[in-house]
């Protein structure tokens, strides 16, 4: 698994970067092996408010949909338009392709973890 | 004085021809008024020859995609005049169909540009040239036309609207498409098809923005795998001519200037109701905008005249005008209306199809409706893996509590032929249970209708349960 060392990670596998009171989001690439290759991505619209642990977007495997949770609270800036028309960009490099930027950051989910506490979290899930 | 009719209708698409056959039917003495052939818009330069050119062109890019099952073809070409040959002899029968049609039910065709005049001595009244035809009631059923952008270069020989695209005489190397609504998506779809370089600019920030947001994406996303590069939110500022010999569009896109260059440029920016000519002095209804004001049953403010079909604006499809058409017959005949005109199904023929029917969840949500929806991803579909679709879905609306159906999107293959079963359902006030009584036969794409209505209770059989990770 690619870490991305300046990010923190959720349980439910989404990478969060926080600079100040905005936040970038993806998911991990242990999340997008997991899934396999995807082949839709839903996400909200800029403007929308995110609550810390709760879902804000999916994406679509062949085999299955899977919610993504937000690790932060706050109201979406950007959403990264590129996924949706090429949402293989998110296996390609799950560490680059960031899914939504937040502003006004007022929370943080109470699970996010470093990066070498994620990867052993991952190893026990394996 | 010439002849008095029961009925004139003015104009031969699907909404005036449908509206003659109609009162034809009920005992109506009928005549109806066409400058050009019968079947309008929609046989001769829309649905009919636009649905052609998409069997024949997807009928080549899969023939060069074979292999995917097995199957080679060497050298597969395509000759774009036996293309159009095919498009024609299709529109032709269709439009001689239409033709016998109106003569066997003794309807009579008054060839000419007819004109509105005012009442005389409390009969309505119809111009065609030099002749006057009087009749109790009139129907309006005109048309619509291609609408132009107010922009330079408009008139440039290269810049074409639908019926100047149909004229050519080959396929061009590379088409940049204003607009990319029903029409702009379709012949996005014939060009790509046949390996021209398509390039939509759409003003809206979605195409097909008045869909469902899935089906704009996934729309988007399919049509950019296949090589046509799309601009949304980008106003179109002019035309020019390049030194080779090309049409450049220049346009604004997140305030910057950008240019997109082809062969020719298609405008196909919405249609405006043909009222020019259509009323003499003194003979003009209440209007609404540039569309004509009816009332439930399709009546103007002139008593005895209706007007059907594009012309009045709102949805403009061939069969909602055929429906406004039978709806103004049963007013005029004093029956009850036997349609439900405000469930109009819609389709878009790209591949997948597209499909809808009533309201979307966030239409319904913006109406203060609380809804329960159900949705299917047509990966786990037999038919649909057999045949190797493009990622498609099924969705459906319901009302909470009720479960009423309010509403469906589809994106699948066949979309458009399964959406009745959804139109019937919300005419018929069925609710999500009653639907499920059916057995949906296997393996078929509608198989996806039932997956999507289980859905709504969580109890899809082959949709993989959400992984809780939280």
């Amino acid at each position: 698994m690619e870490l991305k060392n300046d990010a923190l990670y959720m349980k439910s596998h989404e990478w969060v970067v926080i600079d100040g009171d905005t936040a970038t989001v993806g998911i991990s690439d242990f999340a997008q092996s997991e899934l396999g290759d995807l082949v839709f991505v839903n996400l909200p619209e800029p403007g929308d408010e995110v609550t810390a642990g709760e879902t804000f977007a999916d994406v679509e495997s062949v085999k299955a949909v899977s919610d993504i949770y937000s690790p932060v609270s706050g109201v979406i800036a950007e959403i990264n338009e590129e996924l949706l028309d090429a949402p293989e960009l998110i296996n390609e490099n799950a560490n680059d392709a960031w899914f939504i930027k937040v502003e006004n950051v007022t929370e943080q989910a109470d699970d996010l973890m470093a990066p070498e506490e994620y990867e052993a979290f991952c190893a026990e899930e394996e | 004085m010439s002849e008095k009719y029961d009925l004139i209708v003015i104009g031969a698409g699907p909404g005036g021809y449908v509206a003659a056959i109609r009162g034809a039917q009920k005992g109506l003495h009928v005549a109806v008024v066409e400058a050009d052939r019968a079947g309008g818009t929609c046989l001769n330069r829309g649905c009919i020859p636009t649905k052609a050119m998409i069997h024949a062109s997807s009928l080549y890019r899969e023939m060069n995609e074979g292999g995917r099952f097995g199957v080679y073809a060497e050298g597969v070409s395509y000759d774009y005049e036996k293309i159009c040959e095919y498009k024609q002899e299709t529109v032709d029968a269709l439009v001689g169909g239409v033709q016998q049609l109106l003569k066997g039910n003794k309807v009579t065709f008054i060839e000419g540009k007819g004109t509105l005049l005012p009442p005389e001595n409390g009969m309505n009244a119809v111009s065609v040239g030099d002749e006057t035809y009087y009749a109790d009631n009139i129907i309006l059923a005109a048309g619509s036309k291609p609408a132009s952008l107010p922009v330079e270069g408009i008139d440039l020989p290269h810049v074409v609207n639908s019926d100047g695209l149909f004229a050519l005489d080959h396929a061009p190397e590379s088409l940049v498409i204003i607009g990319g609504g029903v029409i702009g998506v379709e012949f996005a779809t014939v060009f790509a098809n046949l390996g021209s370089q398509v390039t939509i600019l759409e003003a809206l920030p979605k195409i097909l923005d008045n869909f469902d947001k899935e089906i704009s994406q996934n729309l988007k996303m399919i049509l950019k795998k296949r090589g046509v590069d799309i601009h949304t939110s980008a106003m179109v500022k002019g035309f020019s001519e390049t030194e080779n010999g090309l049409v450049m569009a220049t346009y604004e896109e997140k305030g910057k200037e950008a240019a997109a260059a082809g062969e020719y440029v298609l405008v196909a920016a919405g249609r405006r109701p043909v009222t020019e000519g259509l009323f003499a002095d003194g003979a003009q209804p209440e209007m609404n905008g540039r569309y004509v004001k009816v009332d439930e049953n399709y009546m103007t403010s002139i008593p005895g005249v209706y007007a059907i079909g594009d012309l009045i604006g709102g949805i403009q499809l061939a069969h909602a005008a055929s429906a406004h058409g039978i709806r103004a017959i049963e007013s005029i005949c004093g029956a009850p209306a036997t349609q439900n005109v405000a469930v109009v199904p819609a389709g878009v023929y790209t591949d997948p199809e597209i499909a809808i029917v009533g309201m979307t969840e966030a239409q319904a949500k913006d109406q203060g409706i609380d809804v329960v929806c159900g949705k299917f991803i047509m990966s786990a579909n037999g038919k649909s893996l057999i045949t190797k679709e493009e990622r498609g879905f099924i969705k459906v609306v319901a009302e909470a509590g009720s479960e009423k159906i309010l509403g469906a999107q589809m994106m699948c293959a066949r979309a458009t032929d399964m959406i009745g079963e959804f139109t019937t359902a919300i005419v018929n006030d069925l609710t999500v249970p009653d639907m499920l009584r059916s057995i949906m036969s296997h393996p078929t794409y509608s198989e996806g209708i039932g997956e999507a209505l289980e859905d709504v209770h969580g109890m899809s059989l082959h949709t993989a349960p959400r992984p809780s990770r939280r």
